[in-house]
């Protein structure tokens, strides 16, 4: 047993086991610090005055309210939204590019968006209600995921010589982004049932969570398989999607704060 | 009395006989403040107010002997009397202590709970009480006196203190119950919960570098800002991560707000010298001393676990990340505490000699 096992045992935060306390006997450093942690900060009561104050202007206010739905609901409607918009839009355009790809390609590419999806709906309802167990750092997911379809995309698709590249990129982003739109509509309705504390970061997932839609529904849409069409047009319409959330999010999170300084304190 | 152990945790039987109570360890529900008491061998020196925490799931794979396994929800009251020097241990040590020694002492059960009482070194009397029945054994227990017997029980301040205490403020395993409560507009819910988790709020955000004037403006806005997302409590769920991700939030918006204006402002003339830290004179420096060098995520993780009394996973759910990440903060921060003592040590060492 040494400091860093010490260092260790604390950030697991059980109960010191007696190697711990036999070593701290022996080393100052570690009963100093034992000493300095245990030793509770001094807490200031705040005066009862002023905690009265606020438990009678929130008695004063009070109106029933009802609780928050179990996660899975809220997790069932995300997925509903996105399955519905998807299969929607691709029934109304055409499934082209299923006939195009190989079966590798598109069960590859069609789990990756699925699992994806799975996981922000898993991060979003995650966000919506304060305190809950998130099993991923939601700013590290959204990245991860983007990163990996990107890899996905680029290994499964191959760079392709194409004739008017940018025009129809172009085309291809403006209908994910049309489709991204149409599913971030009802993504939001569900959404403002919840109470997200941080918005650029909830705006950002569901963001991406609508440009996945978008993204989904162009890989079975969209029978151009150029790796460079498909990173640029399709992926990049989840990019912009969630660039478009983060900016909603700190938009509205701007507003909030401002609302909340000019009201009155309790 | 007897403690038998049975198969994977064991059991507290009353010898009264066949027909005594059996309860297990595991069944016993009570998550309640914590008063540590620093008085100075008078009932008027009850200064050290309230410890709120909830004992650490305690992981039996370490220890073989003397282990019982305590659910996570599982806390203690302890009165504590005569520490010496006015030394108060860690919040989580009743905990391990409890652990340490039931097999030492004999519980005294009644129909309503368990009670512990020990000496350690001579010098101190802990008492440690629990109940199945949340809020009960105050008064069934202890009917007419809640101090330890015999030794606090000539102390009326002492006892008024904890009978008050005991009263007014609900206990964290009642707190899931007043949050229903309140979301059920109970009028008698606000002001238990602002009674019960103000006091942890507000040693929250004092730890988190706030004078006390941005602490209770930053403790006013919390409360608003919880009266107004009550609805995203799902009974069930732990509230102190509910009411912590909150008020981290508050915290963060505040930190936003100060910084915007103190940019703006320019000193104008010297500020007075601050008073010498306390610990100069006691040579171990204090816990916000200490944990102001570290940096702000490293600081609230820290913070949480030692003042807020969160677990690991109660304070990955308020910070929005992982356990695992949680862990890797603590760790890195007891690592730069470490590295800090010899310098605080030295500062505080040349404070006392100046």
């Amino acid at each position: 047993m040494n400091c860093h096992d010490v260092d260790r045992v604390l950030s697991k935060g059980a109960p010191l086991p007696l190697p711990v306390e036999e070593h701290a006997r022996s080393c100052n450093r570690c009963q100093q610090l034992l000493s300095t942690l245990n030793s509770p900060a001094p807490l200031d009561m705040p005066s009862p005055a002023a905690l009265r104050k606020i438990a009678e202007s929130l008695a004063d206010n009070l109106r029933p309210v009802r609780p928050l739905a179990p996660a899975r609901y809220f997790a069932g409607a995300f997925i509903g939204i996105f399955v519905s918009v998807v299969t929607l839009t691709v029934y109304r355009l055409g499934a082209f590019a299923i006939a195009v790809m190989t079966p590798l390609q598109t069960a590859a590419i069609l789990s990756t968006l699925a699992i994806s999806t799975g996981l922000l709906v898993y991060s979003l309802v995650s966000q919506m209600a304060p305190g809950s167990r998130h099993r991923f750092s939601p700013a590290l997911l959204a990245a991860g995921i983007t990163i990996s379809v990107a890899i996905v995309m680029a290994v499964l698709f191959q760079v392709q010589q194409e004739e008017n590249f940018w025009g129809n990129a172009w085309v291809c982003i403006r209908a994910g982004t049309l489709v991204g739109t149409l599913a971030a509509v009802p993504f939001w309705l569900v959404l403002r049932r919840g109470a997200m504390l941080s918005l650029p970061m909830t705006g950002a997932a569901a963001g991406l969570l609508s440009g996945l839609a978008g993204t989904s529904m162009l890989e079975m849409h969209c029978p151009n398989l150029n790796a460079w069409h498909i990173l640029l047009s399709h992926l990049g319409v989840a990019i912009l999607c969630a660039l478009a959330g983060l900016a909603i999010g700190l938009t509205a999170e701007m507003r909030g704060r401002r609302s909340i300084h000019r009201s009155s304190p309790v | 009395m007897a403690i038998l152990s049975n198969g994977s945790h064991r059991t507290l039987k009353s010898e009264a006989g066949e027909n005594g109570p059996l309860y297990s360890i595991e069944d016993i529900i009570s998550v309640d403040w914590v008063k540590t008491y620093k008085p100075s061998h008078t009932a008027s020196a009850i200064t050290a107010g309230f410890l709120a925490f909830r004992l650490k799931k305690y992981s039996s794979s370490r220890r073989t002997r003397s282990t019982l396994p305590v659910p996570s929800h599982l806390a203690a009251r302890v009165c504590r009397r005569n520490p010496p020097q006015g030394h108060i241990e860690h919040p989580g040590f009743p905990a391990d202590f409890m652990l340490n020694r039931l097999e030492a002492k004999s519980p005294t059960i009644s129909d309503s709970g368990l009670s512990l009482e020990w000496n350690i070194q001579g010098q101190q009397q802990y008492r440690v009480m629990m109940s199945n029945i949340p809020g009960r054994f105050a008064k069934e227990m202890f009917p007419r006196r809640v101090t330890p017997r015999g030794a606090a029980a000539n102390e009326p301040q002492m006892e008024s203190c904890l009978q008050e205490n005991i009263v007014s403020r609900p206990s964290f395993a009642d707190l899931d119950r007043w949050m229903e409560r309140y979301q059920q507009a109970d009028p008698e819910a606000p002001s238990a919960l602002v009674g019960a988790l103000s006091p942890a709020l507000l040693g929250f955000f004092r730890s988190q570098m706030a004078s006390r004037e941005q602490a209770d403006d930053l403790l006013q806005e919390t409360w608003l800002r919880i009266h107004r997302v009550r609805h995203s409590y799902r009974p069930g769920e732990p509230v102190l991560p509910w009411i912590y991700a909150i008020a981290r939030r508050v915290r963060v918006d505040g930190y936003r707000r100060s910084r915007r204006v103190t940019l703006h402002e320019t000193a104008m003339e010297l500020l007075p010298e601050r008073p010498a830290p306390a610990e100069a004179r006691n040579r171990v420096p204090s816990f916000e001393t200490l944990v102001a060098a570290l940096p702000d995520a490293q600081r609230e993780v820290v913070t949480m676990l030692k003042v807020g009394g969160l677990t690991l996973e109660e304070v990955a759910r308020a910070t929005s990340s992982t356990v695992g990440a949680v862990k890797q903060k603590a760790h890195r921060a007891y690592e730069r505490l470490r590295k800090l003592l010899p310098i605080e040590a030295e500062e505080t060492a040349k404070g006392a000699a100046q």
